[in-house]
């Protein structure tokens, strides 16, 4: 009998020396969580910063889906929606022109209904083009002004009202053109090589 | 039993002592807020959407002086002048030396133009959702680009280096296709075309409209 309950009694110092001791239950490391959670903290303020270009969508402007990997570029934008023309610079924007079943109206046009270009858009245009080459002087070449324009369109809008916004941005010394789309498009292919 | 005691009591004095001379910083405050934002930009982040551009430009007015004209053209070869023509049936493909016969579209003609128009639909949740009937032969279109670009004449490439293609469209044709037009001009989607890798014709000039 005494020698069962010395055995007992062995047997459990033993099991209570095998579980750990509850001062390291009490500590645990977190360095290495912090390392990482400081990584991502850095990745995701990175991020943010890429993503230069600031952009609200509604059922008027939803803009098309694309495979391009290009990344945006912060410069004058016009936006095309269903109900207007908006040219956006910095802080400002100002609305240029309705537009009306993908078309503007025959009176803001400079040569009538058939006519390319757009006349309040050029005068805006003409302004800014100006005022970056005042800038691109003052800071001595420094901020070069390159004619780049970014056009925001809604996926609905007919050719026609794109090539007359890009003539004209073209005819205020705007030659560059970049167009805004959702990345996330599938890259349509066809052959061999590019099924990899 | 007294000695255990002692014994005890000093070691955890011990144990105290080096815990101050550690002098370990408090990092759960830090941390409570490190995670916070962690979570809080993985939230938003999910939410935004990524956006992209497509650079494009215009002819030149000017015929380009032989410096001017780049890296695209260095010997004897001819210039290729590619030009796609979205129309209201199918995409039209040029070149300097032949006109290919047209790319028809994938299904009937709607009043004598390829269906491309945005429809909505009511999905099984009830929600109404709009989506693209597109019956532009984008696959064709692609099949033709790599075929030009893989064109060999005397087992030599003619237009493997060319990069530039100008792109037209008719008047009403929606954005959507343009843009989708573009993407098959690409062919893989790369920042930049090497000349070498997938790629087709990056360098996109957009010219007016065939009317």
């Amino acid at each position: 009998m005494e020698n069962l309950r010395l055995q007992a009694k062995r047997k459990a110092r033993q099991l209570k020396r095998a579980m750990p001791e509850e001062d390291s239950i009490s500590h645990l490391n977190i360095t290495p969580m912090m390392d990482m959670m400081t990584i991502l903290l850095i990745f995701f303020l990175k991020n943010f910063s890429v993503s230069e270009a600031n952009l609200t969508l509604s059922n008027d402007l939803i803009i098309p889906r694309s495979s391009t990997e290009t990344n945006t570029h912060k410069a004058v934008q016009i936006t095309v929606t269903k109900k207007a023309i908006v040219v956006e610079s910095g802080d400002s924007a100002e609305p240029i022109a309705a537009v009306k079943n993908g078309e503007v109206d025959a009176s803001v046009k400079r040569d009538g209904q058939s006519g390319y270009v757009i006349t309040p858009l050029m005068s805006l245009l003409q302004k800014h083009a100006t005022r970056l080459k005042l800038i691109e002087k003052r800071t001595r070449g420094r901020m070069k002004f390159e004619g780049e324009i970014v056009v925001v369109a809604d996926h609905t809008t007919p050719y026609r009202l794109i090539s007359e916004v890009l003539y004209t941005a073209g005819q205020a010394e705007f030659g560059k053109y970049r167009l805004m789309v959702l990345k996330g498009g599938k890259a349509i292919t066809s052959g061999p090589a590019a099924k990899k | 039993m007294q000695k255990i005691r002692s014994r005890v009591r000093r070691e955890i004095a011990e144990a105290e002592d080096a815990e101050h001379e550690g002098g370990e910083l408090n990092l759960v405050p830090y941390l409570d807020i490190v995670v916070n934002t962690v979570i809080f930009m993985l939230a938003t982040s999910a939410l935004s959407l990524t956006l992209g551009n497509i650079n494009i430009t215009t002819p030149r007015y000017t015929p380009p002086s032989a410096g001017a004209a780049g890296d695209d053209n260095q010997d004897d070869k001819p210039e290729l002048n590619l030009t796609v023509g979205i129309t209201y049936t199918g995409f039209q493909i040029g070149g300097s030396t032949a006109i290919l016969p047209k790319i028809p579209c994938r299904a009937a003609l709607r009043r004598g133009r390829c269906p491309a128009f945005l429809a909505s639909r009511v999905n099984n949740r009830g929600e109404k959702e709009v989506y693209w009937v597109d019956k532009y032969n984008y696959k064709e279109l692609s099949r033709k680009l790599r075929e030009i670009k893989l064109f060999k004449k005397d087992g030599k490439y003619q237009f493997r280096h060319e990069r530039k293609v100008i792109l037209t469209a008719d008047r009403n044709i929606p954005y959507h296709v343009v843009v989708k037009t573009m993407d098959t001009l690409r062919g893989k989607a790369t920042k930049a075309c090497t000349g070498d890798d997938n790629c087709l014709f990056d360098q996109v000039i957009l010219s007016a409209g065939v009317q």
